[in-house]
């Protein structure tokens, strides 16, 4: 399984330690086109003995776009680039795309139709195991499966909590943001805009074993906020404090379902 | 081609909306439509609307716009062939595996890209009208110089919201409702999470979302820069609401293209349209990225509904007019009635009658049925509200 992991990495010196395990795939966050998360500039990885796959999850403006075509050219180092936006598979050639838009890669339909288009599809996390298992099955290629990561829960334009800070005239530290006390929602921001993420990570290393390995391209592991050593012990089977909802429960569509 | 659309959450609204000046209403069916718990149209009513619709030479666009899982294509293919037998103009939709079986089927219904879809670029624009759309639904944070290059572009007739409430995230991309609720924000469940009060360990006030949208101030720019389609959201609003925005828009647009519009009248309708929502509403993105003045925060206004919609016009025949109340009136009462008819004129409440012509002091009852005895130009669905400012539109 470890030829098909694919991680994404905190910053360049987590590398060498995950490499020397037989880790040989790493996700990295483009700088200037990814939200969320640590990003990596094109000179940091391009000459790296890895196969390095590229995070492009900003919503693009035109403006973005425009910088994107101008650094398009430069990333054919890569092995694939994860795209949120349609106007990367419509501007790039010669790299493999990933279709990785947040919250729409959970159908067999429409999996299937990018799957005409483009190298493989990373599933969106708001799937439940019989789902996953069925959309694998009926899949066109071979898919991207995530299997350990915090995900995220609302991407914003508006620098939320920034806007808050000015207007009461403090600066807060700690960006662990609750709505019920039950849930913590992880909150980032940047000048791209704001994005919270489930502070519980998702864990579904326990439902490989029904999975059609052979329908898999890679096993997504996002470090989130562990250490490698965490990650290989997460991998070994060691159980840890997840929250695996989506997994375990259907989400409610109408609301008479409900009553 | 200029548009103004506006909700429809069942057919007295989208009727109200007809009347009041909008060319073309949207609503979802009963399935597959992201207001999951809206009474919605089914599918005779469906078919009603649109003979109705285009009797008035206006059209009608159904929401097809969920995100789909397996499970809910289950009648999806009949559902689009059956909106495309009743004539339905469009379908609104953001999932990919919709578009591909619209093109699949070969239906002359049109296929309109959701905002759900956050087309905020060229090429994006290009995939979905490559795809056969004949229009795109613009993401809310579009900026003018976006808009303007994408029409430029792609030649695409172009959407964009102008007034009501404001998704905090971009449209689709939020599950908190998901993890707090587990109602799907992407089919139709979203509980507004982002309205809640957030904590941490250093404040208990934390408000993210955004105040409401009011374009009023950059229809004209909107124009120019090449939307073709104003949308008004709120599919769950009353017809006061609905008649108040859509004749405010009505009335801003018709003064843009007859070149009459003044700032006394925008500054008129402005207040008029603050006034008539529960929630402060403001002009954002457009010109530029919103900041602290465009958040709700709390203590600064709490949202609250007012009590100027006095009554609905039911009759008025032979001088003697028929309202229905909505909230109370007593004689004296200072009112203006709105008409898409008539210029909206004061008028003094100097009599109240009863259902059989007894003298009253109040409209006292919800919706109990007073009659006022007067020669005026009122017409069946004119609204009578309370009078806050004076009017300033010389139509």
């Amino acid at each position: 399984m470890l030829n098909k992991l694919l991680v994404r990495i905190n910053n360049i010196n987590e590398l060498n330690k995950l490499k020397e395990k037989g880790i040989n795939n790493f996700l990295f966050p483009l700088d200037g086109f990814s939200i969320g998360y640590n990003t990596f500039k094109v000179e940091e990885i391009k000459d790296l003995d890895i196969n390095v796959y590229l995070l492009v999850n900003r919503v693009f403006d035109n403006e973005t776009l425009n910088n994107w075509n101008n650094i398009k050219e430069k990333l054919t180092f890569a092995k694939g680039i994860f795209f949120e936006d349609i106007a990367v598979y419509m501007t790039t050639k010669n790299i493999p795309l990933i279709w990785n838009t947040s919250h729409a890669v959970i159908s067999t339909n429409g999996i299937n139709y990018w799957l005409n288009l483009v190298d493989s599809a990373c599933f969106s996390n708001e799937l439940t195991k019989e789902e996953i298992i069925n959309i694998i099955n009926n899949a066109n290629k071979e898919v991207v499966i995530p299997i350990y990561g915090k995900n995220m829960a609302m991407y914003s334009r508006r620098s939320l909590i920034s806007n808050y800070e000015k207007h009461k005239g403090i600066t807060l530290n700690d960006h662990n943001l609750t709505p019920d006390n039950k849930i913590t929602f992880k909150e980032v921001e940047s000048t791209y805009g704001t994005v919270f993420f489930a502070d519980a990570p998702f864990n579904y290393i326990n439902i490989l074993k029904d999975i059609n390995d052979a329908k898999i391209k890679l096993y997504y592991f996002d470090l989130a906020d562990i250490t490698p050593e965490e990650m290989f012990e997460i991998l070994n089977g060691k159980e840890t404090q997840c929250d695996n909802r989506f997994l375990e429960h259907k989400t409610i569509y109408k609301l008479e379902a409900k009553k | 081609m200029i548009e103004l659309l506006s909700p429809a959450g069942d057919e007295e609204k989208m009727r109200v909306a007809f009347n009041y000046g909008a060319d073309a209403v949207y609503f979802g069916g009963q399935n597959y439509s992201l207001r999951a718990n809206a009474k919605n149209f089914n599918k005779e009513e469906i078919k009603n609307a649109v003979i109705l619709a285009h009797e008035l030479n206006k059209k009608v666009y159904v929401t097809v716009n969920i995100i789909f899982h397996d499970e809910d294509f289950e009648g999806l293919e009949e559902y689009l062939k059956y909106l495309d037998s009743a004539k339905v103009d469009a379908i609104i939709v953001s999932d990919i595996s919709v578009m591909n079986l619209w093109k699949k089927l070969n239906l002359k219904i049109e296929l309109h890209v959701s905002t759900q879809a956050s087309t905020l670029n060229k090429e994006t624009a290009l995939f979905y009208k490559n795809l056969g759309a004949t229009r795109v639904v613009l993401a809310r944070e579009a900026l003018k110089d976006n808009i303007k290059e994408i029409k430029e572009y792609t030649g695409l007739e172009l959407e964009a919201f102008i007034h009501g409430a404001m998704c905090t995230s971009i449209s689709g991309r939020c599950i908190m409702s998901n993890y707090i609720t587990n109602r799907d924000a992407n089919r139709g469940g979203c509980a507004q999470i982002c309205r809640w009060c957030f904590q941490n360990s250093e404040a208990s006030d934390i408000q993210i979302c955004p105040k409401d949208l009011n374009m009023i101030p950059n229809i004209k720019e909107m124009i120019d820069v090449g939307i073709n389609s104003f949308k008004i959201e709120g599919r769950m609003r009353g017809i006061y609401y609905l008649a108040t925005v859509i004749l405010s828009y009505r009335r801003i647009i018709n003064h843009i293209l007859n070149n009459t519009l003044t700032p006394e009248i925008s500054d008129y309708y402005l207040n008029v349209l603050n006034r008539c929502a529960n929630r402060e509403s403001t002009p954002q993105f457009f010109n530029e990225l919103p900041t602290e003045k465009e958040q709700y925060y709390p203590g600064i206004r709490n949202e609250y509904s007012n009590q100027d919609f006095l009554g609905l016009v039911l009759d008025n025949k032979d001088g003697i007019i028929t309202i229905e109340e909505r909230n109370y009136f007593k004689k004296g009462t200072m009112c203006q009635i709105i008409s898409p008819y008539n210029k909206t004129f004061d008028y003094q409440i100097n009599e109240i009658f009863d259902e059989d012509m007894n003298i009253i002091e109040e409209a006292n009852h919800a919706q109990m049925i007073v009659k006022i005895e007067d020669n005026l130009p009122v017409h069946k669905g004119d609204m009578i509200r309370l009078k806050v400012f004076d009017i300033c539109d010389d139509l």
